[in-house]
């Protein structure tokens, strides 16, 4: 008697196509110390993808071992001050093993009174 | 002749590069049963990648982002102290040895202290003469003062036959531990051979004189288990510091300066007087 059961193997694909963000990371990166990737791999990798547009910089900080930071964004506000911030909020939330992207908005208020 | 970094350390490194990740080095270090490797970059040494540094890495980083660095290092001309010292600062078990800035060598904290113990005499707890001339080296780069006092003890070969070298031993013991007791904290003392041992100071001659006459006081008049009676003679070198006498290789300074207190003292015996202070200053070897 012939075997009733039928049998068959299908594979569904499915592509799903966005543009890579160029560069990968927004305004900055924090890194954390054990992170896959460290300070000497993310200073190469910013200076062969966007060549002068962002620095590396060591901190001190015991979850934190670098931050990737926009330059542009160091001519608006003192980069000590952004990095402090940055390392205030991120803090809160890295740990040692990841790698935060950071967007960070500046906006400039100015409110002058002038004589008419 | 001191033993060096050089006679004791490694030669065939495999060393990694600085771009290479750190599971590649974990493989290495597994597949080669080592627990470190030198980091260069360009053929220049950059740093060293320890297990310790592999543990606690994620295994994607590359070796620079994990590397310990810099690099510690000595020279190949350093003594075996002055390498301890160097790991002990450091808290570090492997050392890498440079040579005008190749890498040459590295020195596991292990071999070291091996090498370290035979330089230590078991039964008086004291250090052989190498460890002197490491103390002596570091005075004079430092324009210190130096002086040696070579005791010898009289007619000891008499002790032994007498009563046998298990209380030959026993006299050795009680004489190190009067010395141990009456050398000065900033003051070096070794046991140089079988009977003689050796003091380094920082001292000026006159000190040193006075320091000498102190230790051959105490060694007469103690009362040992065994019921003799024990001198000993020394001589003195060294303490009237002049740049024009050493030579600039401070390990044959060091020597010259034993020697001299050392035939001093073969003088003292000679001529029965418990005291002698060498004159001259013996010329380098080279």
């Amino acid at each position: 008697m012939a075997d009733s059961s039928v049998s068959s193997k299908k594979m569904e694909i499915t592509l799903r196509l966005s543009e890579f963000e160029m560069p990968p990371m927004q305004d900055a990166l924090i890194i954390g110390r054990k992170a896959p990737i460290g300070f000497e791999a993310a200073k190469r990798m910013v200076d062969i993808i966007s060549p002068n547009q962002y620095e590396v910089i060591k901190v001190q900080h015991p979850t934190i071992e670098a931050v990737v930071i926009r330059k542009a964004l160091m001519q608006m506000v003192a980069c000590d001050r952004l990095i402090s911030l940055i390392l205030e909020e991120g803090g809160k939330v890295a740990n040692e093993a990841t790698i935060f992207k950071v967007q960070l908005s500046i906006v400039l208020c100015v409110s002058k009174t002038v004589e008419l | 002749m001191i033993t060096t970094v050089s006679s004791i350390m490694e030669k065939d490194l495999i060393t990694i590069e600085s771009m290479d990740s750190v599971d590649n080095a974990r493989q290495v270090m597994a597949q080669k049963r080592i627990g470190c490797l030198p980091v260069m970059e360009n053929g220049r040494l950059v740093g060293i990648i320890t297990t310790w540094d592999i543990i606690s890495s994620h295994p994607n980083r590359l070796v620079a982002d994990a590397m310990t660095a810099p690099p510690i290092y000595v020279k190949p001309t350093a003594s075996l102290w002055e390498a301890k010292e160097k790991m002990d600062k450091y808290c570090i078990e492997r050392l890498l040895v440079v040579e005008k800035g190749q890498l040459i060598g590295l020195v596991t904290k292990t071999r070291l202290y091996f090498e370290i113990a035979k330089h230590f005499d078991m039964l008086t707890q004291l250090n052989k003469k190498d460890y002197i001339i490491y103390e002596g080296v570091k005075l004079l780069r430092n324009g210190k003062e130096v002086s040696i006092i070579f005791i010898d003890i009289d007619g000891f070969g008499i002790i032994d036959k007498e009563y046998g070298h298990i209380f030959g031993d026993l006299i050795l013991k009680e004489i190190s531990d009067l010395l141990k007791a009456k050398v000065p904290a900033d003051c070096f003392l070794c046991r140089y051979g079988g009977d003689e041992f050796a003091v380094l100071t920082p001292y000026k001659k006159e000190r040193c004189i006075e320091l000498a006459k102190e230790l051959l006081n105490v060694i007469s008049q103690h009362e040992y288990s065994i019921k003799v009676n024990i001198t000993a003679s020394a001589g003195i070198s060294g303490g009237r510091r002049e740049k024009s006498r050493f030579s600039g290789d401070y390990v044959d300074d060091m020597e010259n300066l034993i020697n001299l207190a050392s035939l001093a003292s073969t003088s003292a015996k000679r001529n029965k007087v418990p005291l002698v202070i060498a004159e001259g200053f013996i010329p380098s070897k080279t």
